[in-house]
C-alpha cells in the first residue's frame, strides 16, 4: 500500500491546522485584520489594499508615503498581487487573503524541500518532513506574526530555484529556473543574490565533478535572460531607491531590533541527528549534492549577519527548519537503516510518529523544539479591533481623499502602519510629548509629532526617463517632514476614548472637548474612537490653556 | 488524461477536506470557495503547464511545482498587466485561463514534436 501520499496529506493538514488554523481561531475570514501582531503586517496589508483600490501598482498608495501621489510602486509586488488574486477568487477579505498566501508559501516551501530530498532518498525525505512543523516554533512563527511576509514568499521561490537546478536535465528547466528567479526577484529582491550565488556554486560543483554540460549552461543563460527581463524594471527601481537609502556596509549585526533571532542551538537535541546527517551526507556527497548544498549554503547565509547582511541573514533563519531538514531526516535514516530490513519501514514510520507528537508540542520535552501554541490561552486577535477598524473604514470612505488626519494618543498606534488603514495622509502625536504636556496640565495647539510612512526606499519618483529622485532626500522642508505640528492644520482629528492608561484617554477627551468648544464637529464615534472634523482648519481651533 | 483527472479530483478533495477541518468554524461554503480558488489559480494551470513532463516527473511533484510555477507567473503577470492598465481586480478571471491555454499549447506542441499520443 502506498502510504506516502496519505502521509503527505496528513502533514499538509497538520501544518495548516497548527500554523494558520489555530492562529486564526479556525476561521478563514474575519471582520478585520486578524492576528496581525506588528506594524510590518499592516505595511503589507495596506499596500495590497492600496494596489487593489487603485487597480494597479503604478504608484505607491499616497497614505503610505506621506501623501505624495507620484511615488513609484517600489516594493517587490508578487505577494500583494497573489493576495489580490486569491482574495478575489475565494471571496475572503484581502487582509486575510494576503496573510494566507504567506502560510501557503511556507507550506509549499516545505514540500518542495521534501521533493528535493526525495530525489536522493525517499526515506530521508519521509523522516525530514515533520521538522517543518518547527516553522511554527516560537522564533520562526515571528516571521508570520510580525510581517516578514515578502521574505517568506521570496524564500519559497528560492527553494523552487534549488529544485529547478536539481532538475536541470528536464526539458524546459531553463525556463522554469528563469521564471522562479524572476518571481524571487519580484517577491523579495534582496534574496535574489542568494539565488544567483547558489546557481554559480552549483555550476562550479558540476564543473568539478565533470557533470557540467552545454545544456546546463544554455539553460542557465536562458534563465538569466528571462529573469533579467522579468525583473529589470523592479531592479532599476531597487538600485536607485532601496540601495541608496540602505547601502551595503560591512558591519557585524547581532541584534535584530527587538525581533527574536533564530539560533542553531534552538534545534536542541535535534542537532545530534543533524550532525550525523551532515557527516553522512558529506560521505555520500555526489549522490546527496543538492539537498546537502542547500542546507550548508542556507546555514552559512544565516550567518551572513557577520559580514554586513544584517536582517537579510536573520530572515533566512526563519526557514531553517525547512532548509536544514535534510540533515535531520538523513541523520535519522543513517541510524534506522542499521535495523533489520523487515523492521526498517515500521521503524521509520514509528520514528516519524514520535517526532510528529514531539514537534506538535503535545508533551514539552526539554531540548526538543516544538510548535508554539500561541492560541492556547485564547484567540489571538492581534493589534486591530472592531472599533478601530470601523473608525478607519469610516475615515477611508467618508472624508475627502486629500484630507489630512491627526491621531492623538492610542495604545496601539506605535505600530504605526495600522494607521494607513484610514487611507489618508496622517500624522500622530509622539507619546512622550503627549505625556509631558499632560503632566504639565496644559492643552496646546502644537505637539511634537511623527509622520509615519514607509521610508525604506526613500519615496522614489521619476525625475526623467530612467532616472529616479527621492522625496525623502530632496523634500526635507515640506509639510510632512516637520517635527512639530499644529493640530489646527488638519482636517480630522482622532481621539481614542479608551486606553490601558485611563489618564491618557481622559486627556484625549479633554482636548477633544476643547476643540468641540471652538467649533469642531463630531464626525464619527463608537465606544472606543472619536473623530472630530476641524471646522477651523488653519485658524484657531483650540484654546491653549492649563487645567 | 483520465489519470490526470483522477489526480485532480483527489487533490481537490484533499484540499477541501483539509480546509474544512483547519477552518471548521467558517463552514462548508467558505472552505469550498477557497479550495476552488486554489485549484483555479494554481493547481489546474500548474498541471496544464507541466503536462508535457508527465513522463519525466512524478505526478504529485509535477502538481506541486506546477502550482508554484503558476503562482510565480500569476504574480509577475498580474503586476505588469496592471501597470499597463488592466485593473488587477479582474486578473483572477483572465490570467488563469491564459495559463491554462499556454499549458495546453505547450503540451500539444510537445506531443506533436515527439509524435506521441495525447
Amino acid at each position: 500500500m502506498n502510504i506516502e501520499k496519505p502521509y503527505l496529506a496528513l502533514i499538509f493538514a497538520l501544518l495548516l491546522f497548527l500554523g494558520v488554523g489555530s492562529l486564526w481561531d479556525h476561521r478563514l475570514q474575519h471582520d478585520f485584520p486578524y492576528a496581525y501582531l506588528a506594524s510590518d503586517t499592516f505595511q503589507q496589508q495596506t499596500r495590497a489594499q492600496g494596489i487593489a483600490d487603485a487597480g494597479s501598482y503604478a504608484h505607491e498608495p499616497p497614505y503610505i508615503v506621506k501623501g505624495y501621489t507620484d511615488v513609484i510602486g517600489y516594493y517587490p509586488p508578487v505577494l500583494h498581487h497573489l493576495g489580490i488574486l486569491l482574495g478575489n477568487a475565494s471571496g475572503i477579505p484581502l487582509y486575510d487573503a494576503v496573510y494566507f498566501v504567506v502560510f501557503l508559501a511556507a507550506l509549499a516551501a516545505a514540500f518542495v524541500m521534501y521533493a528535493i530530498i526525495r530525489s536522493v532518498s525517499r526515506e530521508a525525505a519521509l523522516l525530514a518532513l515533520p521538522m517543518s512543523i518547527l516553522l511554527f516554533s516560537d522564533k520562526s512563527y515571528i516571521g508570520f506574526l510580525w510581517g516578514h511576509w515578502a521574505s517568506i514568499v521570496g524564500q519559497m521561490f528560492l527553494i523552487c530555484v534549488f529544485w529547478a537546478l536539481l532538475r536541470h536535465e528536464l526539458e524546459g528547466s531553463g525556463i522554469m529556473l528563469g521564471l522562479f528567479m524572476g518571481a524571487l526577484a519580484l517577491s523579495h529582491t534582496s534574496k535574489l543574490l542568494y539565488g544567483v550565488v547558489f546557481v554559480a556554486l552549483y555550476g562550479a560543483y558540476l564543473l568539478v565533478t565533470a557533470q557540467f554540460t552545454k545544456k546546463f549552461l544554455m539553460g542557465v543563460a536562458l534563465a538569466a535572460v528571462l529573469a533579467g527581463i522579468i525583473s529589470a524594471y523592479n531592479l532599476l527601481i531597487f538600485v536607485q531607491s532601496f540601495q541608496v537609502i540602505n547601502p551595503y556596509t560591512f558591519t557585524i549585526s547581532t541584534d535584530w531590533g527587538g525581533t527574536p533571532i533564530f539560533y542553531l542551538t534552538d534545534f536542541g537535541i535535534l542537532l545530534l541527528f543533524m550532525a550525523i546527517g551532515v557527516v553522512a551526507g558529506i560521505t555520500l556527497f555526489r549522490k546527496m549534492a543538492v539537498p546537502l548544498m542547500v542546507g550548508i549554503f542556507m546555514l552559512l547565509v544565516g550567518y551572513a549577519n557577520y559580514i554586513g547582511f544584517g536582517i537579510r541573514a536573520f530572515q533566512p533563519r526563519l526557514l531553517w527548519p525547512v532548509y536544514l531538514m535534510f540533515f535531520f531526516g538523513f541523520g535519522l535514516w543513517a541510524l534506522i537503516r542499521y535495523a533489520p530490513e523487515k523492521f526498517r519501514l515500521p521503524s521509520l514510520f514509528g520514528v516519524v510518529g514520535v517526532f510528529l507528537v514531539l514537534f506538535s508540542g503535545m508533551f514539552a520535552i526539554p531540548g526538543v523544539p516544538a510548535y508554539y501554541g500561541i492560541s492556547e490561552q485564547g484567540p489571538v486577535q492581534g493589534l486591530m479591533d472592531s472599533w478601530h477598524w470601523e473608525a478607519f473604514q469610516w475615515l477611508s470612505k467618508n472624508t475627502p481623499a486629500d484630507a489630512k488626519v491627526y491621531f492623538f494618543y492610542g495604545d496601539v498606534y506605535d505600530q504605526d502602519a495600522l494607521l494607513r488603514n484610514a487611507k489618508r495622509t496622517h500624522v500622530q502625536v509622539i507619546p512622550e510629548d503627549f505625556v509631558a504636556r499632560l503632566q504639565n496640565r496644559s492643552i496646546t495647539r502644537t505637539y511634537q509629532s511623527d509622520t509615519p510612512a514607509d521610508h525604506g526606499a526613500g519615496m522614489p519618483y521619476w525625475k526623467s526617463f530612467g532616472k529616479i529622485g527621492l522625496h525623502q532626500r530632496e523634500d526635507i522642508n515640506g509639510f510632512m517632514w516637520q517635527r512639530e505640528y499644529d493640530v489646527c492644520d488638519f482636517d480630522y482629528v482622532v481621539f481614542d476614548k479608551a486606553s490601558r492608561q485611563q489618564a491618557l484617554a481622559q486627556y484625549n477627551l479633554l482636548i477633544a472637548q476643547d476643540m468641540a468648544g471652538k467649533g469642531a464637529s463630531l464626525a464619527f464615534q463608537n465606544d472606543v474612537v472619536l473623530v472630530l472634523k476641524n471646522n477651523a482648519k488653519g485658524g484657531d481651533c483650540i484654546e491653549e490653556r492649563t487645567f | 488524461m483520465r489519470e490526470e483527472g483522477k489526480a485532480l479530483g483527489i487533490v481537490a478533495g484533499v484540499l477541501f477536506v483539509v480546509l474544512l477541518v483547519a477552518f471548521y468554524k467558517s463552514g462548508v461554503i467558505v472552505a469550498l470557495r477557497m479550495a476552488l480558488a486554489l485549484l483555479w489559480l494554481f493547481v489546474v494551470p500548474g498541471m496544464l503547464l507541466l503536462l508535457f513532463l508527465r513522463e519525466k516527473l512524478q505526478r504529485m511533484e509535477r502538481i506541486l511545482i506546477g502550482s508554484l510555477l503558476s503562482a510565480g507567473v500569476l504574480g509577475i503577470a498580474s503586476y505588469y498587466i496592471g501597470l499597463i492598465g488592466f485593473n488587477v481586480n479582474y486578473h483572477y478571471l483572465v490570467l488563469p485561463l491564459a495559463l491554462d491555454g499556454a499549458g495546453i499549447i505547450v503540451f500539444l506542441w510537445h506531443s506533436k514534436k515527439k509524435g506521441g499520443e495525447l
